[in-house]
């Protein structure tokens, strides 16, 4: 199981302000899916705005990309740059 | 100077016996390929293009910073001899709120052309609303003043305090609190909530046996680059588009000024002028949709030009905003708990970088339990846009304030608390990541064994430090390595050099190709020429566009060792590529082929070679980490402030060109001395801006300032072949917090408010 942690903000919204989620899946499409099933809209909230980190690798643009099953996946602000 | 803390950089075979590094190009210092030509004035830039026809557009803008639009009327303008053309805002498309670029940015186009001319209303002092083109710029300007506008003047509401209340005007009906729930009825000038949060700090500050509190201010700063906006457009007969203009991105500016003007991408083609420095503010777009409107209605090209003042008042500074810090600690220096709540002035338009000041205020340090929440508000200002670390110095500033003071309060050396308290390896920043290999502890102990920490001071004067972290980033980038006929060799990518990348991406060519660095000639190519690219921006190109290039050299070798072994009559894997040249591995009686010999017959052997490299660098950015020594004396009598020595020390990963790596550090720290000292907007009770130049917004200049001394720590970053981290941005983020110190520890006071004009100083100095 990846655990999943979402933003304050997100979880406020769509989860009753529990922030982390332990979500069985094998991309990061797959968490997404997974967790609008349990909370629906958070799909969107988590496509907007959000980089994702998947342990210690920061992911600006992420799509597909593989979970191991003990991986920690946290989306947080996106970075931008000047 | 520089420190090499590798764990061995020479990974992937690139290995050469030039530099001290063990490299043969990469870490030397040849001089810059565009360098001649900028200092002979021969470089092309922005304003300098000059078209077959072309005619001047000039822009009307708004005198008041709030007021609805009421009536734009053109008929004087018309009626002036050599005016060809007018627009408003009714000639763009009508946005919606939901137009937004598709992707992890929420960067809004609703915004953005509201931006980039008012529709119904004005939001700050220079707003564009209208825009004029005639045969001559005189013609044009005085057209512009002919247009006449009539507003109903509404009441301005000008700092993140104010916008906040209440009952402040509000600035956009439509705008309701991201981040809370449930999202407000009522609109307001709030624009997003922000939290981060680790552990539980409010317990664990209970655990402190010192807690230091305070407030902290800054004011809207400007980047200041030297070379302000222009740009050229052409409409041709076909209905395709040529802009010719000086920025971080030509795919930036294709991208966004076609969804502004309602075109597809494929009809506009930018072609990058040379950029006279950006440091952010180039990263969007002012003047381009206003030219190609202004040519498709003129059937002309049209070039624009802001001055200096249309700059200062229109263009995207950075934001303004409160800081309050709250850090406890143990007796012995240990960190327990710490806590930010940051306000930033966004300008006219939701999307300050508020989100990125709470996630980088406390990554220097290793804090269990840290909580950061952040304020994006609207104001009657320009919208602001990125500058270098967007969103860290203001954070970094009140949390390495607050660092200094609780050295203060221990009686411990303040590096030394820093170095005990410093994140590392493991270290979980608030935004939730753990860190790699960083350097942050090396750049401590480097900082506090420079002679300059270790000179003593004298009568009025104070040392400050301070530290500062920035994420660095990847993303899209496109290279294509082609080999000349000749054995040269020409590197094309789409990313603007706005900091000498051309020399690093010709180095690392160098390194992998063989090719001696002199006989590569990179460049940077038009949106039609390369394909597409991420803008110059987040300390990413020689990390990203760098790998890039690498790769297509690799392809490139891959080609030529091809065409050797279709000579020799070998099999490929039967050729290995070394020092430059084929070689044949099981028949050392073969000549090896260089690649002169190989490009020479290149028509013989299948035709011209080239490699290319296409990538989306999504990971692997090493973060930045800094430390910064400032050396201030202080005029008890005028306020005045001196800066006597500053020393940067950075991580930098590998230096592929040290000499720019040094100047990035130099010219991060001269800005945000810059910032710290003497940089604001200063506007009127009705909200507008006052000071618009350079006279009396005042960047330091040369005799401002001593030798800014650097100190490269090179921790070489495991995500890129070469070790590269992005550089460009960590260096803006501890000035403010180490002259701050600086000051405070010089006249006994803490400062608690940027600028530090000598009036401040003198005002805290006589307060007792």
């Amino acid at each position: 199981m990846a655990k999943v942690e979402i933003p304050i903000e997100v979880a406020r919204k769509f989860t009753k302000g529990v922030t982390s989620h332990e979500v069985d899946a094998s991309d990061l499409q797959d968490i997404i899916i997974s967790l609008d099933k349990d909370f629906p809209g958070i799909k969107e909230a988590l496509n907007t705005g959000l980089a994702v980190a998947i342990d210690s690798s920061i992911l600006q643009d992420w799509f597909l990309e593989e979970v191991e099953q003990n991986s920690k996946v946290r989306f947080i602000p996106a970075i931008e740059g000047g | 100077m520089t420190l090499q803390n590798g764990n061995g950089h020479n990974g992937n075979g690139h290995n050469g016996n030039g530099a001290s590094n063990g490299y043969k190009y990469v870490g030397t210092r040849p001089v810059r390929p565009d360098g001649v030509d900028k200092v002979t004035g021969r470089a092309n830039f922005g304003a300098d293009i000059s078209l077959n026809g072309m005619i001047y557009g000039s822009v009307v803008r708004s005198p008041h910073a709030h007021a609805k639009i009421k009536k734009i009327n053109f008929d004087k303008a018309l009626k002036l001899k050599g005016v060809k053309a007018v627009i408003s805002g009714k000639d763009f498309p009508t946005l919606k709120p939901s137009d937004k670029l598709p992707g992890v940015a929420p960067l809004s186009f609703y915004d953005m052309s509201r931006n980039v001319i008012a529709r119904d209303k004005v939001l700050y002092d220079g707003h564009a609303i209208a825009a004029v083109a005639a045969t001559t710029q005189a013609i044009a300007d005085k057209a512009a003043k002919l247009i006449d506008v009539e507003y109903k003047i509404l009441k301005p509401v000008m700092t993140a305090a104010d916008a906040m209340k209440e009952k402040a005007p509000v600035l956009h009906d439509d705008l309701f609190t991201e981040g809370v729930d449930p999202t407000p009825k009522k609109a307001s000038n709030i624009a997003k909530r922000t939290e981060l949060k680790l552990g539980d700090p409010e317990v664990a500050m209970q655990s402190a046996d010192f807690i230091v509190e305070g407030d902290y201010s800054t004011e809207t700063v400007h980047q200041g680059y030297i070379e302000p906006h222009a740009c050229a457009a052409n409409f041709a007969q076909d209905g395709s588009v040529s802009i010719w203009a000086s920025s971080q991105g030509a795919f930036m500016i294709r991208a966004y000024t076609a969804r502004l003007c309602g075109m597809s991408t494929s009809k506009i083609k930018v072609i990058p002028a040379e950029i006279g420095g950006g440091f952010g503010g180039k990263t969007t777009i002012y003047l381009e949709p206003l030219a190609l409107m202004l040519a498709k209605s003129s059937g002309r090209p049209v070039k624009m030009t802001m001055s200096r003042t249309e700059v200062m008042r229109a263009t995207g500074p950075t934001s303004g905003g409160t800081a309050h810090v709250k850090i406890g600690a143990k007796k012995d220096g240990t960190l327990v708990a710490g806590t930010l709540e940051l306000k930033y002035e966004a300008g006219a338009f939701p999307g300050s970088p508020v989100a990125l000041g709470c996630m980088t205020g406390f990554a220097p340090y290793d804090l269990k339990d840290v909580a950061c929440l952040g304020w994006d508000v609207v104001v009657n200002r320009p919208k602001a846009a990125a500058y270098r670390a967007p969103g860290a110095p203001v954070a970094a500033y009140a949390v390495e304030s607050a660092m200094d003071e609780l050295a203060h309060k221990l009686g411990i050396d303040p590096l030394t608390l820093r170095r005990k308290n410093s994140a590392k390896e493991g270290t979980k920043a608030v935004y939730g990541v753990e860190f790699d290999r960083i350097g942050n502890e090396d750049c401590l102990q480097a900082a506090q064994k420079t002679k300059h920490y270790n000179t003593p001071l004298g009568e009025n004067q104070g040392r400050g430090v301070a530290s500062g972290f920035w994420f660095n980033i990847g993303g899209t980038s496109s290279a294509e390595v082609m080999i000349n006929e000749d054995g040269t060799v020409i590197v094309a990518t789409g990313s603007p050099d706005i900091g000498g990348s051309r020399a690093s991406m010709a180095l690392m060519a160098a390194e992998v190709l063989g090719v001696d660095v002199s006989r590569i000639k990179p460049l940077v190519a038009d949106t039609e020429s390369v394909p597409y690219s991420d803008l110059t921006g987040g300390s990413r190109v020689t990390f990203a566009t760098g790998k890039a290039v690498i790769d297509a050299a690799e392809d490139a070798i891959k080609d030529m060792k091809r065409r050797a072994a279709k000579v020799w009559k070998v099999d490929f894997d039967q050729v290995d590529w070394e020092n430059g040249s084929a070689i044949c591995i099981e028949n050392d009686e073969i000549k090896p082929m260089s690649v002169a010999d190989i490009a020479q017959i290149a028509g013989k052997t299948g035709g011209a070679i080239s490699g290319k490299a296409n990538i989306n660098v999504t990971k692997g950015a090493g973060p930045g980490f800094g430390t910064h020594i400032c050396d201030v004396e202080v005029d008890p009598e005028t306020g005045r402030v001196t800066v006597l020595r500053y020393t940067a020390i950075q991580d930098v990963g590998t230096a592929i060109h040290p000499s720019y790596v040094e100047g990035q550090l130099q010219g991060g720290a001269a800005q945000g001395i810059g910032w710290a000292l003497n940089e604001e907007y200063v506007y009127s009770k009705e909200g507008n801006l006052l000071n618009t130049g350079f006279l009396d917004y005042r960047v330091p200049v040369a005799s401002d300032l001593p030798m800014i001394d650097t100190v490269l720590v090179e921790v070489p970053n495991a995500g890129h072949p070469f070790g590269v981290r992005g550089v460009g941005e960590t260096p803006i983020v501890p000035p403010l917090g180490a002259v701050a110190n600086a000051v405070s520890n010089a006249i006994g006071k803490r400062m608690t408010s940027l600028p530090m004009s000598p009036a401040k100083i003198l005002q805290k100095i006589d307060a007792g």
